[in-house]
């Protein structure tokens, strides 16, 4: 078989280092974040240059592998899911921060480099690297640009697409190219656009050029109670309406508030209908200004109660218990769904009282979180797959939230990506020309199609003929993957 | 090929363009669009039809709370701003008026844009999503309408500065920000190696300037924030250039009308004098120096009078030039891309003040990427009718 082929070559290039083939350390790396979708790979390499990099993909294209691309594995989306007769290209071991220039503001960064670590080499220097999710002190810059990654801030400074100056790539058939640059600007097609948020079916990123910005000079953070989520969106577009742009605008609801404090004592008020965690930033003058401006919006919007963050250590906190929502929702329910729609922010209190409706109609509980300044909920659909049944109607209510927020004019997805989990819902959002275009674009990077197949087009191997319900994958149905 | 027919093409919405294009694409008519006509960058070719997009115009919807605007892409992007600013909302997006009557889809087709991408960036991180007509007629659509979307390929963010090559933007939405409640502007006198480090100062300062730029002779630095904010940047700014040696001394704030009239010259400026050109060199910020005196150099070289706009914090310089008796601007450019060889990433030409001949080498050095971006052009526009050599001769 091919497969053999690709792994004789890395073997020799790669040494035993750098290629794992045991069935056990094969199984290691069967799934990413997404632990309901499993494949186990066919080969697992972990190249530490580009040349390497290279050198695999040529080989895969030569013989027709396919090849999958995975930084940290904790996508949300099932984007690293392996294919089972291809290879799995690791970037854990290419690590290095190559360059961090402060006059210009510019980091030049390794693929496996964690998020978090390019704002740690950064700081000496006052500056940062914005892009902040919350994943990001395992998670790779190189997963963050295959899925244009957004943070808690990203309401006023924008998505990894806004930040990468460049990305040097190892197209599919392993020529190694640059697409944008080191300065603002390059001629030509802005490629790196296309390339950042595609998902690793565009060839595989080997070094990322990232743009950093100097740290605001004050922060300033406070969470406001109110009695319904309803009430807490009013305040929110009083804020806006008001011309500011806060950093961050956060919500939980009632359920997510229950989860997160039992998690974390963080100290937000268990009897809140919800709970507003507004951020702003900036030179000083303009944050206080800003800052005391948001918090009389707040009180005028009936909030009940305003605490504010009285230094760094109390800010942490609130913002502890806000991104411990997620893992602490295993304390409600043995088992969620996370989705990750989009709505125009003003149809939230409408989108709200749908979801409940379909929570009360299923007899499953959902507990909210959002990025409340853009409209990007995470709805955490609790279940216990131990009560028969229970699996199957909660799945069915996640997909019916998506549906809802595509229906409201907003996006199936606003920072998980598409990967295979969405795959099958990308026609709910985009007509059959929408996506016959974008595979138009991915055709002139890869024409053989083998860099990470399967993911974010529907095909009709994994959705049907016509896009619909969940359905088995085809892994599941061969005896080679499961689904928990 | 047809013959180009005198009267341009003007349809008035997504349908009629689909329409007009399939049948030119049928015919492998070469097409070229265009909507205000105000930056006509790229080669051009004598047989092309022309398409004018300005009767796909006005504002679909205005979302103010979601802070998103839909709107027809042949629309002035004067009137767009004009309706938007009375409800106290803007795309924060500033590129030369150029006569107002630059269109929404020509300002982010071309990539154009102003001093303000020091703080909002450019057209392609305003555009949420787009509507788009390839060559055959399709009408396709990427992104969407709210900010934050991550379904799907970003085309819309592909043809931001494509120059009408790869689709014809129809309708887009765009992110807009909210009118800033207070402004200010400072200025002072710096020569090139002045002017060099106090745009990295500044881009590296807490005051947040929103615009660094130098025309040659002095720089401005532009904020934009909370009324009660702004004395205090001011002498944020102030003190951090003090503290990297840089004196300050004549650093001071402008009234309201001089920086009205200081950043509405400076917008004029870029453009190309009659017969003469502008250059648009692009660096790290550092270099600003170097590039000033390649600048300088290569017009002695090439007979040329030369004067620099920089974009210095961002390193976007711009060398508008016009020949002496006896000079050439053509000389002047390839002087420019000898001395900038190892300090430019790219020499570039934008403006020309001149139509038709001489032709000129517009782009320079062929990109490591171009094979790939050729690719694209190939895939979604096989018969090539979209401007055909805007890129000559890269593809
Ligand atoms: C607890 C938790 C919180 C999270 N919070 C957020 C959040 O706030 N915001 C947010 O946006 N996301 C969040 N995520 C999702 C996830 O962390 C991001 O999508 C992240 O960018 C994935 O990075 P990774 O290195 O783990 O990538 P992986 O999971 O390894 O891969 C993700 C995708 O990127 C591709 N890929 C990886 N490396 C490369 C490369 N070098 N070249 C080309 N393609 C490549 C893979 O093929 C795959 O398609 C969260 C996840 C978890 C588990």
């Amino acid at each position: 078989m091919s497969l053999k082929a690709v792994r004789k070559l890395a073997a020799g290039l790669l040494g035993p280092d750098g290629v794992v083939e045991d069935p056990a350390g094969l199984r290691s790396y069967s799934c990413d974040g997404l632990t309901g979708w499993r494949a186990t790979p066919g080969l697992v390499v972990l190249p530490t240059t580009t040349e390497e990099v290279s050198s695999i993909v040529a080989a895969c294209h030569k013989h027709s592998v396919p090849f999958v691309a995975r930084g940290s594995g904790t996508g949300l989306s099932g984007g690293a899911l392996p294919a089972t007769d291809g290879v799995l290209i690791v970037t854990s071991r290419m690590r290095r921060i190559l360059e961090i220039d402060p006059d210009n503001r510019i980091a030049v960064v390794e693929p496996g480099v964690t998020n978090a670590s390019v704002s740690v080499a950064a700081a000496p220097f006052g500056l940062y690297y914005a892009p902040d999710p919350s994943s990001q002190i395992v998670c790779s810059i190189g997963g963050n640009v295959a899925e244009n990654s957004g943070g808690a801030h990203c309401l006023k400074y924008g998505f990894t697409t806004n930040h990468v100056l460049g990305v040097e790539v190892v197209l599919p058939d392993g020529t190694v190219t640059t697409l944008g640059g080191m300065t603002t600007e390059t001629p030509g097609y802005d490629l790196r656009a296309v390339f950042v948020g595609s998902e690793g079916i565009l060839g595989i990123t080997t070094k990322v050029m990232l743009r950093l910005l100097p740290k605001a000079e004050a922060v300033r953070t406070f969470v406001a109670d109110f009695a319904s989520p309803e009430e807490a969106g009013e305040a929110v577009t009083a804020i806006i309406a008001a011309g500011i742009v806060p950093s961050a605008v956060e919500m939980m609801d009632h359920l997510a508030i229950q989860a997160s404090e039992a998690a974390t004592s963080a100290g937000y008020s268990l009897e809140a209908g919800a709970a507003l965690i507004v951020e702003l930033d900036g030179p000083r003058g303009d944050c206080e200004a800003e800052f005391a401006r948001s918090v009389e919006l707040c009180k005028q919007a009936k909030a009940s109660k305003i605490r504010v963050a009285a230094g760094e250590a109390e800010r942490q906190l609130i913002w502890k218990g806000r991104k411990a929502a997620f893992a602490a929702a295993g304390r409600l329910s043995p088992s969620y769904y996370v989705q990750d729609g989009v709505i125009p922010r003003t149809a939230l209190g409408r989108v709200l009282r749908r979801i409940s409706e379909l929570s009360e109609a299923e007899s499953i509980l959902v507990a909210n979180v959002f990025h409340a300044g853009d409209g990007n909920l995470h709805p955490l659909v609790l279940y216990n797959p131990a009560v028969s049944g229970e699996g199957e109607r909660a799945e069915r209510l996640a997909s019916q939230i998506v549906a809802i927020c595509v229906e409201e004019g907003g996006s199936i997805t606003g920072e998980h990506g598409v990967g295979v989990d969405k795959a099958c819902s990308m026609p709910k959002m985009f007509s059959e020309h929408d996506l016959a275009t974008m595979k138009k674009v991915r055709d002139a990077f890869d024409p053989a199609g083998l860099a990470n197949p399967g993911k974010l087009f529907p095909t009709p191997r994994l959705c049907g003929e016509t896009p619909g319900p969940y359905r088995p994958h085809p892994t599941e149905l061969a005896g080679v993957a499961e689904r928990f | 090929m047809t013959t180009a027919p005198t009267e341009p093409l003007r349809p008035k919405d997504t349908a009629e363009l689909s329409k007009l294009l399939a049948g030119m694409y049928a015919s492998a008519t070469p097409v070229e669009v265009r909507g205000g006509n105000t930056k006509a960058w790229g080669h051009h070719s004598a047989h092309a039809t022309a398409l004018d997009t300005t009767g796909i115009s006005g504002i679909v919807e205005h979302s103010a709370a979601d802070q998103t605007v839909r709107v027809g892409c042949g629309t002035r992007f004067s009137d767009l701003q004009a309706q938007l600013a009375s409800a106290g909302q803007r795309v924060a997006l500033d590129p030369p008026d150029r006569g107002g009557t630059a269109t929404v889809g020509g300002v982010l087709a071309s990539g154009d844009h102003g001093p303000l991408r020091q703080r909002y960036g450019a057209g392609r991180e305003l555009v949420i999503g787009a509507t788009f007509v390839l060559a055959d007629g399709t009408v396709a659509k990427s992104g969407g309408q709210v900010i934050k979307n991550v379904a799907g390929l970003d085309l819309a963010k592909l043809l931001c500065g494509s120059l009408g090559t790869l689709g014809i933007l129809s309708e887009v939405v765009l992110r807009v920000h909210p009118l800033p409640q207070a402004s200010a502007t400072l200025t002072m006198k710096a020569d090139a190696e002045l002017a060099t480090a106090a745009a990295l100062t500044a881009g590296r300062s807490v005051a947040e300037p929103c615009a660094i730029e130098w025309d040659g002779e002095a720089m401005l630095f532009g904020f934009e924030g909370a009324a009660e904010g702004m004395a205090m940047r001011a002498e944020g700014l102030k003190a951090d250039l003090q503290a990297a040696g840089l004196g300050a001394g004549d650093l001071g704030e402008l009234s309201p009308a001089a920086a009205e009239t200081a950043w509405g010259r400076l917008a004029r400026s870029r453009e190309a004098p009659a017969g003469g050109i502008c250059i648009r060199m692009a660096a790290l910020p550092s270099r600003l120096a170097e590039l000033s005196a390649a600048a300088q150099k290569a017009a002695e070289i090439a007979g040329a009078e030369v004067a620099l706009f920089s974009h210095a914090g961002l390193g976007l310089t711009d060398v508008v030039a016009t020949a002496n008796e006896g000079g050439s601007v053509e000389e002047l450019l390839s002087q420019l891309r000898r001395l900038c060889s190892k300090v430019a990433t790219s020499v570039v030409v934008r403006d020309r003040g001149w139509q038709g001949e001489p032709e000129i080498d517009l782009w320079g050095p062929r990109p490591d990427a171009a094979s790939v971006m050729a690719a694209v052009k190939r895939s979604l526009d096989p018969k090539g009718i979209l401007a055909p050599g805007r890129f000559a001769p890269w593809w």
